[in-house]
């Protein structure tokens, strides 16, 4: 199971946050400022570190300059004030994404599993087809000076059949690597996925487009 | 309180007083430098004639009667001293001796042109044998001198009377005018001044009934202008508080609700679930309501107050975009934008907020599965800016009221929201110098696109 080490002084937000994490499927430690954290991390398998930005003794910046310097693992800071240094000073300390409270519960773990998922598979970060540029690190496809922006499921299920392309995925597979091997939703979801991917990539590019095989599932033809 | 009418009426009296008086220095100046010496020499040409004539004549007395009853004072006197006078005599007969035995040693006397000067005298009227001209002339072997001026008081007598009484209508005449003209003015400054005072008491419906074309007409006009803006104001402001409390009140009056049916503990999983929501969103919305109140209030003193400075507004929507993903995602919505790397000069947290504004209305009010698209463009002197959705858009009388504050299009408040966003939106475009238009179908999509100028 993904470890996360939530950092804050505010016992509420710590609990908040684990709640919210541990509701969403990981498992958490918390501490309460630099100094706990780093003994913690050297005592445990820690995937994730959500670190506050306002803390006594050592602040988030100088902490997570310290996790960045010992451990290859993603920092997410945690800010109350949405000022562009900050964020500066944030990326410049390595962190590598950042959340300003207050937070709604869905986009903090929508950008815990978009950091994780970057850290996961680091090979291949982008995919080019052509001109049709799809990078998975921040989930984005560019075609020329437009750029796409899509719902994630589907955007995996578009970077997958890009990975391999005029290759043929088969449905199973296809929802096994995406959803999950406790996937229960219906067959039909796939197809909503496909239809929509169609339909959004069809109005702005014609160089790729998602073909289906009858009987098997699908693939992605790449026409130049 | 001085009353206008006597301040009007003093100033017309100073006013003909002092340009009489200044009348006549002036005229009196330029009699005494100029009309003086021609009348000396007119007269003294006069007199020349009259001596001429007399030296011919059989019987001096007879002719020199006649000819002052034509309109001369005549004064004349030998060398033994003995004088007559013709055609009444004069006031001061204050004629030095040696100027008589010049004129009898033949020659020629310019008492008038010789009368002295004096500021408010003008010497014409002074009926003084010194104010004569005085010549020679021989009658029956004998020398005379003969002194002459003119007759003022049996040739102008009609005529002062005639100018006096000219005077007087004159200057009661002015003094009734004046009187008028004062009224004029007056009235209509009075009305102002009343109708000022009813605007504290009785609101800003005020009837003026001033119809001119001046200056105090078009003060009156102002006037009217100016109450009217006021009166709208008035009304806004009303509308503003009334409905910052009713938005207020209302999830208050949810929270407690909610909250109160929470402590019941015959409740099923499911409404405890659907109360707490309903708590939660309220709680949002007065706190987002209270985030675009203070907004709106820091754009209230409009001008120099705003901070200004280069940034890259492209980077600014790139970010902003990547920070609404999730929201993006939880939608089922997908987003594309274009973007030319472009700086402009402005305050970047307000723009921030209108972009946020206008992203989060774009998902908030699109359809499952829909698509928002967002274009950055440069042109030579503004920069072009559209939020384009597939939503549910928006009617044509909704399309005119979106820009005020608290007016929301979705009247059954299904979504969540405050009615100031785009008001605050505006505001901050406006503030910048730039323009925002919505192009809008319903169940087809919105466009909002904006313009700023560039740097």
């Amino acid at each position: 199971m993904t470890s996360i080490l939530i950092i804050d002084d505010d016992t509420h937000i710590v609990n908040l946050v684990g709640v919210t994490l541990r509701d969403a499927g990981f498992h958490t430690y918390k501490a309460k400022n630099g100094l706990d954290a780093l003994e913690l991390l050297e005592k445990s398998t820690i995937d994730l570190a959500i670190v506050d930005v306002m803390m006594p003794k050592m602040d988030g910046y100088t902490l997570t300059k310290k996790i960045r310097d010992t451990y290859d693992i993603p920092v997410i800071l945690l800010t109350a004030k949405g000022e562009l240094y900050d964020k500066e000073q944030g990326y410049s300390a390595g962190t590598d994404d950042y959340i300003v409270k207050p937070f709604e519960p869905k986009e903090l773990v929508f950008r815990v599993q978009a950091v994780l998922r970057r850290y996961d598979k680091p090979s291949n970060h982008v995919i080019q087809l052509h001109d049709v540029k799809i990078d998975k690190r921040n989930y984005e496809v560019q075609i020329g000076k437009q750029h796409l922006l899509m719902p994630m499921k589907e955007f995996e299920v578009l970077a997958l059949l890009a990975s391999r392309p005029n290759q043929v995925f088969n449905r199973d597979y296809l929802i096994e690597n995406i959803w999950g091997l406790d996937f229960e939703g219906d067959e039909r979801t796939l197809n909503v996925h496909i239809k929509r991917i169609r339909e959004r990539l069809g109005k702005i590019t014609s160089t790729i487009e998602v073909v289906t095989v009858r009987g098997v599932g699908y693939k992605l033809e790449v026409t130049s | 309180m001085k009353s206008l009418y006597s301040k009007f009426l003093m100033a017309t009296l100073f006013i003909m007083i002092t340009s009489s008086f200044i009348g006549f220095f002036i005229a009196n100046a330029y009699y005494q430098n100029n009309l003086k010496p021609e009348n000396d020499t007119k007269n003294t040409e006069i007199a020349r004639r009259i001596a001429q004539y007399a030296e011919t004549q059989e019987n001096l007395d007879q002719y020199l009667k006649h000819t002052a009853s034509t309109g001369y004072q005549l004064y004349v006197v030998d060398r033994q001293g003995e004088s007559h006078s013709f055609g009444g005599s004069f006031n001061e007969k204050n004629l030095p001796s040696q100027t008589v035995v010049n004129v009898l040693n033949g020659n020629i006397y310019h008492g008038m042109r010789d009368f002295p000067k004096k500021t408010f005298v003008t010497g014409f009227f002074a009926n003084e044998l010194r104010n004569s001209v005085g010549v020679p002339f021989t009658h029956d072997n004998t020398q005379y001198a003969l002194f002459m001026r003119p007759n003022i008081k049996l040739l102008f007598n009609e005529i002062h009377i005639l100018l006096g009484w000219m005077g007087l209508a004159i200057f009661i005449l002015s003094l009734i005018a004046v009187l008028i003209w004062a009224a004029m003015i007056i009235r209509p400054v009075r009305q102002l001044s009343q109708a000022t005072n009813k605007v504290g008491e009785n609101g800003f419906d005020i009837h003026l009934d001033i119809h001119r074309k001046d200056e105090i007409g078009q003060l009156a006009q102002n006037f009217k202008d100016m109450i009217s803006r006021l009166g709208e104001l008035d009304k806004l402001r009303r509308t503003f508080v009334s409905n910052v409390s009713h938005d207020i009140q209302t999830p208050l009056l949810n929270i407690q609700g909610y909250s109160r049916l929470l402590e019941s503990n015959m409740l099923s999983e499911d409404d405890r679930y659907t109360y707490l929501k309903v708590i939660q969103e309220e709680a949002n919305r007065m706190s987002t309501l209270s985030k675009q109140l203070l907004t709106l209030s820091s754009l209230e003193p409009k001008g120099n107050t705003l901070r200004k400075e280069s940034f890259e507004v492209s980077r600014q929507l790139r970010s902003l975009i990547h920070r609404f993903h999730w929201l993006v995602n939880e939608n089922n919505l997908s987003l594309t934008y274009s973007f030319e790397d472009v700086w402009v000069k402005g305050n970047p947290e307000l723009l921030n907020t209108v972009w946020k504004n206008l992203l989060t209305n774009a998902i908030k009010y699109n359809k499952p599965g829909g698509s928002i698209d967002i274009t950055l463009k440069e042109a030579h002197d503004h920069i072009e800016i559209t939020f384009t959705d597939r939503g549910i858009g928006l009617g044509t009388k909704e399309k005119k009221q979106i820009f005020d504050r608290f007016y929301r299009a979705d009247l059954a408040r299904t979504k969540q929201g405050t009615g100031l966003g785009l008001s605050i939106v505006k505001e901050v475009i406006e503030l910048h110098g730039g323009q925002i238009s919505v192009n809008s179908r319903l169940e087809k999509g919105t466009t909002f696109k904006i313009f700023l100028p560039h740097l």
